[in-house]
């Protein structure tokens, strides 16, 4: 195995296994002959006397004051705690312990990260796939199609911002009138004529339109009408980042539908199903994990970027970017910008060089 | 042709941009209130929700009022509060804030409070005084646990007549009327649709509430006028440190006969890529501006003599140049280290082909074929990167900004995001998106003019 997927794989143990890590409340309490595990939730325990507990290795949270090692103590400082509750990274300001700190904002960093690329892998592949079928054939609206598709989009848009209801009823409802659409090209398909939208353009358009507003600016601007929040952002993040994606995927399609593999299999009589399971998705797979990591890769640089500014997740949650804010309004406190900062360059440049492994050359990416 | 039809796209996208931010505008529903009233001179305690102009006002500036009302029966939006004239229905709604006990709605309460504390409020004194001891107190505490606490306290001692159901009852009546409504959007296209409205705003400049700063009650224009010159100043002189640096670095690389040393600082460039900007900036502020450590550039750029007047003057910024030496440094880093590998990568690859080898015959000098005519080539292969770094850098200029406190344009960004200042937002987006549009457009036409003509031209030549 690489070293790049090694340091990828320790950073999401550490992420997986944060609250186990550095927390304030034991791992395992036997408290008058019962036992419990306390850092599963959120409630207050109290431990007498006589109970038994295993606290985890950093017995902080992220963000939990220690006032009586506040202001600034550096890794080397002596501290007033005794050795196995040392701050190994030093505190900041309000005597938040620094590895806490840093775990807490891995496991941030890679939850914000991986849905987000996820999210861009999804529209970028649908639409990059869809812009290079379009003349094919394979996507085509027919015109009820095309007159309901307004009003549904907008019925949808007013549910999703002016009805107080779950979310997961919009997400239904979205998806349902989507399906509703499919079904009713469907029908009319056998029947009637359909107009063969230029998917191709629109697309290219949207790719233009989205390329065109800056990542950054566009996230903080949005961040500031919206509410704050880590669903935003990894929403913000996975709509603003598929452009790339559905360009290479298009191109790769491209590529792929000229092949003779791809003739032979349409001669043969197979389905579309059964060219996209069986040629086009294994023939996409490098593409594919080369594009997710990289995007993988820009949406923790951007979510550190976020948090620099003070626009990325809620105060109270610890992340890289928010450390190295706090490092830079203070001269001395070295250890509060290198850690974070070495864990975040480390993360990206794992990824790069996946990406880079995957790409193989055949796209300057 | 084809570049007509790159400037029609053009147009196109910049017209879904603005009704992009218009239907945003549309679905934030109280803020331009407030600015309608200020611009207009109407007090804040004058009107009432149920006052006409209120609703004449809704219906000018494409406001539903519809989704105003259900707003604040359900507290989506808790700072719609703000525009309710009569205390009555602000107590209620302080009230309501509480009982829901979030600490963000308390918090958004809190804020307008402050805003509201030099106002005279019509309530009994022993209630202004239960609000100066709160905000007293909300200043001195930063702590959120605190601060709900003693929302709390004071929500147990606010006497319940204060509270009008009347107004829950009113709000309720109206939602169960006119339900259905918010489940459509409203859009007049008559002759004076708000669209058009909202865009002759933007046109007659100055009249109308969009063309000013909400915060600054100035028009947008001349808010923007000199963040944008320092910005562009800053763009231009980073942009002429990348490309200088990272030609000198790629081709003395490039020359360089010893391999391994070659291969050693691919490597580190490869690594220094993946370190993102701000990192670089608080390090190089750790060490070059720290007083503890070698303070030897100013860190803080409100201090340089360019930003301390109105007009900027060439005396101004030959004077501040210590200034812009850490901010450059900052913005260039990541480019610079992109641009060398790319450049080193189509040295290879120009190197390789015929008119080397036979300037190479012909005995010129190997730095010279580097200089002279590779680099040309190599430079219009990547043309991609040079024409798309202007925008990039535009943006990536707000991160550099906020940490060198430089009043450009990414930090008004970041003050109008905050403030919710929406008009001078929309006017950043449309600019910045202006902007890389064109050099999208730029970009093509020099792909097509000039690349392609020496392109066709090396063709009839073989």
């Amino acid at each position: 195995m690489k070293w790049g997927y090694k340091i990828i794989l320790f950073f999401t143990l550490i992420a997986v296994m944060a609250p186990l890590l550095s927390n304030d409340k034991p791992i395992l309490l036997i408290s008058n002959g019962n036992l419990s595990f306390p850092f599963m939730n959120n409630e207050q325990i109290k431990i007498g006397e006589n109970d038994f507990y295993i606290m985890p290795l950093i017995p902080y949270r992220a963000g939990a004051s220690d006032f009586n090692n506040a202001d600034f103590k550096s890794p080397f400082d002596s501290q007033d705690n005794s050795m196995f509750n040392r701050h190994w990274l030093g505190t900041t300001l309000r005597g938040c312990d620094v590895l806490a700190g840093v775990i807490s904002g891995a496991r941030f960093a890679l939850i914000v990260g991986f849905c987000s690329a996820l999210i861009s892998l999804i529209i970028g592949l649908l639409l990059g796939a869809g812009s290079a079928f379009s003349n094919t054939g394979l996507m085509r609206l027919s015109w009820l199609q095309l007159l309901l598709l307004f009003p549904l989009l907008l019925f949808d848009f007013n549910v999703l911002f002016n009805v107080q209801a779950s979310l997961i009823f919009k997400v239904l409802l979205f998806l349902v009138s989507i399906f509703f659409l499919f079904f009713i090209g469907r029908l009319k398909n056998k029947s009637t004529a359909s107009v063969k939208l230029n998917f191709e353009n629109f697309e290219s358009q949207l790719t233009i339109l989205f390329s065109s507003i800056p990542r950054l600016f566009f996230i903080v601007a949005i961040m500031g009408i919206f509410h704050q929040g880590i669903l935003t952002l990894i929403l913000l993040l996975g709509i603003t980042g598929w452009m790339e994606i559905a360009r290479v995927v298009r191109a790769e399609i491209y590529k792929i539908k000229s092949m003779d593999f791809y003739a032979a299999a349409k001669l043969s009589g197979a389905s579309w199903m059964r060219i996209t399971l069986k040629q086009l998705l294994p023939n996409l797979k490098p593409l594919m994990m080369a594009v997710f990591a990289f995007s993988f890769a820009g949406a923790i640089m951007s979510e550190a970027s976020l948090s620099f500014l003070g626009f990325g997740l809620a105060a109270d949650q610890v992340t890289w970017g928010s450390l190295i804010l706090e490092g830079k309004e203070s001269f001395h406190a070295w250890w509060l910008i290198l850690f974070p900062g070495i864990c975040l360059s480390l993360c990206l440049h794992a990824l790069f060089s996946i990406a880079r492994s995957w790409n193989n050359d055949n796209y300057s990416l | 042709m084809r570049i007509i039809s790159k400037i029609v796209l053009v147009v196109t996208s910049l017209i879904v941009v603005i009704a992009f931010s218009f239907s945003l505008i549309r679905y934030q529903s109280n803020r331009p209130l407030q600015a309608v009233t200020a611009n207009n001179n109407f007090s804040q305690h004058a009107i009432s929700v149920y006052d006409p102009s209120y609703l004449k006002l809704y219906h000018q500036y494409g406001l539903d009022l519809h989704s105003f009302y259900f707003s604040i029966s359900n507290l989506a939006l808790p700072n719609s509060f703000n525009y309710l004239p009569a205390c009555n229905e602000k107590d209620f709604l302080i009230y309501w804030s509480c009982k829901t006990g979030s600490p963000e709605t308390i918090y958004k309460v809190y804020q307008s409070l402050i805003q509201f504390h030099n106002e005279e409020w019509r309530i009994p004194p022993s209630q202004v005084l239960n609000l100066q001891r709160l905000s007293n107190g909300l200043i001195s505490t930063n702590n959120i646990d605190s601060l709900n606490n003693y929302y709390r306290q004071y929500a147990e001692n606010l006497p319940r007549e204060s509270l009008t159901f009347k107004a829950i009852a009113s709000v309720n009546t109206i939602n169960a009327s006119g339900a259905w409504k918010q489940w459509v959007p409203t859009f007049h296209l008559h002759a004076t649709n708000q669209f058009g409205l909202w865009l002759s705003d933007w046109w007659n400049n100055g009249n109308g509430i969009y063309a000013r700063s909400w915060m600054s009650k100035n028009t947008v224009d001349s808010v923007i006028k000199k963040p944008l010159i320092i910005t562009l100043i800053i763009t231009i002189i980073t942009i002429i440190v990348i490309v200088f640096y990272s030609i000198v670095i790629a081709a003395e690389l490039f020359l360089n006969k010893e391999k391994r040393i070659v291969d050693y600082t691919l490597n580190v460039l490869q690594f220094l890529y993946s370190i993102p900007a701000f990192f670089i900036g608080a390090i190089l502020v750790f060490i070059f501006a720290n007083p503890y450590q070698l303070q030897l550039f100013p860190a803080n750029f409100s201090f340089a003599p360019i930003s301390e007047n109105d007009s900027i003057t060439i005396f101004a910024l030959l004077k501040s140049w210590k200034y812009f030496i850490l901010p450059v440094v900052t913005l260039s880093f990541g480019a610079v280290v992109f641009f060398t590998l790319m450049l080193y990568r189509s040295f290879e690859e120009e190197y390789a082909k015929n008119y080397v080898l036979s300037a190479k015959m012909m005995g010129v000098n190997n730095r010279t074929i580097v200089y002279k005519y590779v680099l040309k080539n190599a430079l219009y292969s990547s043309s991609t990167f040079l024409f798309l770094l202007f925008p990039a850098l535009l943006s990536g200029a707000v991160i550099v900004e906020q940490m060198f406190s430089i009043a450009g344009i990414g930090n008004l960004l970041i003050t109008a995001a905050r403030s919710q200042d929406v008009p001078i937002l929309i006017y950043l987006f449309g600019l910045i998106g202006l902007v890389t549009a064109l050099c999208f457009v730029a970009l093509d036409y020099f792909q097509q003019k000039i690349v392609g003509r020496l392109l066709s031209k090396k063709e009839e030549k073989e």
